[in-house]
């Protein structure tokens, strides 16, 4: 009993120690286990954890009914590729609202092709949830992909139209900056400055600047338009792969006119 | 010795309960995303949160009274009592430079997007 007493007793000294080196380890090692969560390692992008998070559950879910094919398991992966659709959604949404590019009419174009999307799922959504047979559920969980398109088609839309806005704004700075510079070309040829070398690269600035922006004309009104049966009966994709390869040949465009600007200030500096 | 278990058994429990909260507290972290759908995507939907505010093209030709924070390209002597010309005011190419960046983000975005599609098996 004294034995007991002796134990109790000193393992009530110890408590309180002990609970103040627990907590002192739990906020040490608190940060670190945060920091080496998925995500936050660095040059690991923003929401790729999440979104990988999505995929591999909605995966989990259909080895799961791969395995046991029974209504509930269905019902899972059918609400599984319906909520990581729904999330990416809302992504897009908040993607084209922050756009400093985006011009107010695709903006208003894009936020309708994604909440006609997200009504559309969600629909969907509560007719899964009804399903009671395993032939629903597979025509059901078809209709995610065929019906609605979300990520080969409508993610798509959203960045190739930001992205050719994108070159339009970026262009008509350029353009600014190119009038700009022929004022302060001309200001500096009264001076008396040698001003041949700055000339040739203005001149060069304003040719990648008229082919960027000849190169995305009508992008956005080839892309908005497009819907899942244009991608399912196989016409979306050129459309898009097209646009793309623009805006890309766009981009190099700029990046020579930016490069060209430079080169002007370099001369006049001289 | 009646007062030590109660003592003991309340120094656990509040161990227990902190230890808790901060297991909590980390498992909270990586949540919400900003355009997740894919790296770039999300990153640049960060970066575009908030419209960049640095001083505009337009405004690269500055008045004369601007003169002392630009970079004169040509200098004029100041001896002269004669008016002086206003030295050149380069453009500021950090806003195109910006929009070049959200370019690649999106270009970026969209090269990925389908890989997350998937497809009924």
């Amino acid at each position: 009993m004294n034995r007991h007493a002796t134990r109790r007793t000193r393992f009530a000294r110890l408590a309180g120690p002990l609970a103040g080196a627990l907590l002192a380890l739990a906020v040490v090692a608190a940060p670190a286990l945060a920091a080496s969560a998925p995500g936050a390692h660095a040059g690991t992008p923003i929401g790729q954890a999440d979104r990988l998070t999505d995929r591999t559950r909605c995966a989990t879910a259909w080895l799961t009914a791969a395995a046991d094919p029974t209504v509930a398991h269905y019902q899972a992966v059918g609400l599984c590729e319906i909520d990581r659709r729904l999330a990416t959604i809302d992504r897009l949404g908040s993607a084209i609202e922050t756009s400093r590019a985006l011009t107010d009419d695709h903006q208003v174009a894009l936020q309708g092709i994604l909440d006609n999307a997200a009504s559309g799922l969600r629909a969907l959504r509560a007719e899964i949830e009804a399903d009671t047979t395993l032939a629903e559920l597979r025509a059901d969980i078809k209709s995610i992909f065929e019906d609605f398109r979300i990520y080969v088609l409508v993610t798509r839309q959203v960045w190739l139209v930001v992205a050719a806005d994108t070159v339009d704004l970026a262009g008509a700075k350029l353009d600014e900056t190119a009038a700009d510079l022929a004022v302060l070309i001309e200001r500096a040829e009264a001076a008396g400055q040698d001003v041949t070398e700055a000339k040739a690269h203005l001149e060069a600035m304003e040719a990648a600047l008229s082919e960027a922006l000849a190169g995305v004309d009508g992008i956005a009104e080839d892309v908005l338009p497009l819907t899942p049966a244009d991608w399912n009966a196989g016409t979306a994709g050129p459309i898009l792969r097209e646009a793309r390869q623009a805006i890309a040949d766009a981009r190099a465009d700029l990046r020579t006119a930016m490069a060209e600007a430079r080169q002007v200030i370099a001369a006049l500096a001289e | 010795m009646p007062n030590h278990r109660p003592r003991s058994v309340i120094a656990v429990c509040a161990t227990l309960l902190l230890l808790a909260v901060v297991t909590a507290g980390c498992g909270r972290r990586g949540l919400p995303a900003a355009a997740g759908v894919d790296d770039a995507a999300a990153t640049q939907a960060a970066a575009t949160t908030e419209p960049t505010t640095r001083p505009t093209i337009a405004a690269s030709v500055s008045p004369p009274s601007a003169a002392a924070t630009s970079q004169p390209v040509t200098s004029v002597p100041v001896a002269s009592p004669q008016p002086t010309a206003p030295p050149l005011v380069m453009p500021d190419l950090t806003a195109i430079e910006d929009l070049l960046n959200d370019l690649d983000a999106a270009l970026g975005a969209d090269a990925t997007a389908d890989t997350d599609e998937g497809s009924p098996k």
